[in-house]
């Protein structure tokens, strides 16, 4: 039986594992001002376009109450489509030129990326519609960040590959950004390797990596000179792809071949 | 009576920070498991929670809704497909402490790794629920007005959670059921 004080204590010296860390109050209290002003920006917007689309409305019914009335052309229009189409995700996802750009950039490293055998396609279970084409989302910290997702195949199984680019100042280390949790390599990290390569980018990669909690995985982090940061994992969970293979796709070579492919 | 100036509010916020950083960071980590997700959140948190500051005016009141804005936060994160499909740890070791008997931290630490692991596996509202009611200590109907739902929704989560991490619990060896006494 659960003692209630027991699980008490033990959520307690589980929640004292956690270091808080250092909160610059004047930049929390920036950002905050920074939001409020792009928010009333949209409302300013949004209202001006509702301005404007009632006057059209008005005008719209002003002219066609003075013609001659067609049947045909008073059918109501079917509501459910109007409904979907109104329907989305929670933020308006970014395909902006810098998706564009990185676009092309998987399109032209994809050969030397992706290891022979395996064909990239949607994933079943979580379909996400655009495989492999970059999508920007705002980040916590009001930055956007650009994911890449879809599905591995080849003759064994299903691995699923997610392709995250941010942005950092040029010069940053290698370390933990926005919750991308997979930073340098830690002392009891036995399969992490870590690697600067030619160019001055600093990458870990953790083939076939099994952290506690989580699914077999192999993931690389690369921070590159001009701040391009970039993360690759390719997971092979239960219950996220139709057949997982029994090992995570990509060795720390290959995964470390994601560490140059984009520039922001 | 004047109107309390930005500045006034500005330090009011500041000695909030300072006071809640740690239970803020503390109950974010028990939420999603991860220290630098948990961090994030925090600064996430005090974000929306300064966009509101001049109206909170209940220093009583602040600290539950400060909580509201994190558990939002981060159930707003959850349903974000990347992260729902990728359960992420990325668990960095603790630093050694020189006064801390080594056989002790680590029977402390693999304690803790077990607890994790199995709140991991409890349903992200269930989760929350046992941990705003076993480790914030809250009432069942303050539970209820910061997850949004009745009270009898609470008992319920909150059942299930338990029953959960029991289930999780017991993959774990006798040994280490004893030692966590649970």
């Amino acid at each position: 039986m659960m003692d209630n004080q027991r699980l008490t204590n033990g959520l307690q010296q589980l929640a004292d594992e956690a270091e808080p860390r250092q909160i610059d109050v004047s930049s929390v209290i920036g950002k905050a001002k920074a939001q409020q002003r792009n928010r009333r920006a949209v409302l300013g917007v949004s209202g001006a376009t509702a301005v404007l689309l009632a006057g059209a409305l008005y005008t719209t019914v002003q002219v066609s109450d003075s013609l001659p009335m067609d049947p045909a052309a008073a059918r109501p229009t079917s509501t459910g489509t109007t409904a979907k189409q109104e329907q989305g995700p929670p933020y308006q996802p970014i395909t902006d030129a810098r998706a564009h750009k990185f676009d092309s950039q998987l399109a032209a490293a994809k050969a030397d990326l992706i290891p022979a055998g395996f064909t990239v396609g949607d994933n079943p279970v979580h379909p996400v519609g655009d495989v492999l084409r970059f999508i920007g989302s705002p980040g916590p910290k009001g930055e956007v960040d650009y994911t890449a997702q879809g599905m591995l195949t080849n003759a064994d199984g299903t691995a699923t590959i997610q392709i995250w680019v941010l942005k950092n100042p040029p010069g940053t280390a290698l370390e933990h950004y926005y919750g991308q949790v997979f930073g340098p390599c830690v002392v009891s990290e036995s399969n992490c390797v870590r690697r600067t390569l030619s160019d001055g980018t600093q990458a870990a990669a953790r083939p076939n990596a099994r952290p506690s909690a989580m699914t077999p995985s192999s993931i690389m982090s690369a921070q590159r000179p001009d701040g391009t940061y970039i993360q690759v994992v390719t997971n092979v969970g239960e219950r996220t792809t139709p057949k997982p293979l029994a090992v995570p796709p990509f060795d720390a070579d290959q995964l470390f071949k994601f560490a140059t492919a984009f520039t922001w | 009576m004047s109107l309390p100036s930005r500045s006034d509010d500005d330090g009011r916020f500041e000695a909030f920070v300072a006071r809640s950083n740690g239970p803020l960071t503390g109950l974010a980590y028990l939420l999603c498991g991860d220290r630098h997700f948990a961090n994030d959140l925090v600064q996430t948190c005090l974000i929306r929670l300064y966009r509101v500051w001049p109206r909170v005016r209940d220093t009583d009141s602040v600290d539950a809704y400060a909580r509201k804005i994190l558990l939002r936060c981060w159930l707003n994160e959850w349903r974000r497909a990347w992260r729902r499909s990728e359960s992420r740890d990325g668990v960095v070791p603790d630093r050694p402490s020189a006064d801390a008997d080594p056989a002790m931290r680590v029977g402390q630490a693999h304690r803790n790794d077990v607890l994790r692991a199995a709140l991991a596996r409890v349903a992200p509202r269930q989760r929350a629920a046992v941990v705003l009611r076993y480790w914030a200590q809250y009432s069942v109907s303050e539970t209820a007005r910061i997850l949004r739902c009745s009270e009898g929704t609470v008992k319920s989560q909150t059942a299930r959670g338990l029953a959960a991490l029991r289930e999780a619990m017991a993959q774990l060896d006798t040994d280490t059921l004893e030692e966590l006494h649970l």
